[in-house]
């Protein structure tokens, strides 16, 4: 099979996750904390306290999507390039890695866990998009019509 | 397509061609030395075994873990020096070429 062009080497690809990592963790903190700290805010000081809240803790929320996403990209490479294959295994055993990586210092059990629980979950998306892929693929029934009528000779 | 997204919409499996793994490809090999050798040095600091009052617990950490992530760490840490060395050997073939 011919190379896939339209994505980027790795290097890059790296950066373009981290970054894509952040902004959907920063959209997604803004919206949780906003509500959250407009919630937990007395009446009259809803919208300081929501925006607060945002300015408090989004960024933070993004730091951790983004180091997930460039610690998944980087560990994907890797695994790709040791392998010279590119298949579902990848992105499960980059989980393992990415899980052990960021748990390396609650100590060897939640490493371990961490690890597995990643890998598991990762193996679960994986499992769902191709699942969804298959689906998609299915092709299409042809509409089914009566058969004409045979002519009788006159 | 990013590494994330082909999670979710995974790409059919093949094997990768040489042009896509970047054989004596400089921005890669270079980046790959950094990291590396910036995740060794992470890996071998003590600081990551401590907590914040700056001691170790040893039943979360015992002896056998603190050393293997710290094996782990040297050999990352090689591993980012050999890929060094081959940065340097692409940049000198492309000057004596």
């Amino acid at each position: 099979m011919s190379a896939d062009h339209t994505r980027d080497p790795c290097p890059i690809v790296i950066l373009n996750d981290f970054g894509g990592a952040f902004a959907m963790g920063a959209i997604g903190g803004c919206v949780w904390h906003g509500i959250k700290g407009f919630r937990n805010s007395p009446y009259g000081e809803r919208s300081y306290g929501a925006l607060s809240a945002i300015k408090a803790r989004a960024p933070v929320v993004g730091g951790n999507f983004g180091v997930w996403g460039g610690l998944f990209s980087t560990f994907d490479c890797a695994v790709k390039a040791v392998r010279k294959r590119e298949d579902p295994w990848n992105a499960v055993i980059a989980g393992f890695f990415v899980g052990g990586a960021l748990a390396i210092r609650g100590g060897w059990k939640h490493t371990r866990n961490s690890a597995i629980t990643c890998a598991c979950l990762l193996g679960v998306f994986e499992g769902v998009g191709m699942m969804m892929q298959r689906l998609q693929a299915q092709p299409t029934m042809a509409p089914q019509y009566p058969e004409e009528p045979v002519q009788l000779a006159a | 397509m990013s590494n994330i997204l082909s999670v979710f919409n995974p790409p059919p499996s093949r094997d990768l061609s040489d042009a896509e793994l970047g054989k004596a490809c400089l921005p890669c090999t270079a980046i790959q030395s950094f990291v590396a050798m910036a995740g060794g040095a992470y890996l071998n600091s003590p600081n990551q075994f401590k907590d914040k009052a700056g001691k170790i617990d040893f039943v979360k950490h015992p002896l056998w873990w603190q050393r293997s992530v710290r094996g782990a760490g040297i050999v990352l840490f090689g591993f980012g020096a050999y890929r060094a060395g081959e940065v340097i050997q692409i940049l000198l073939e492309d000057r004596f070429e």
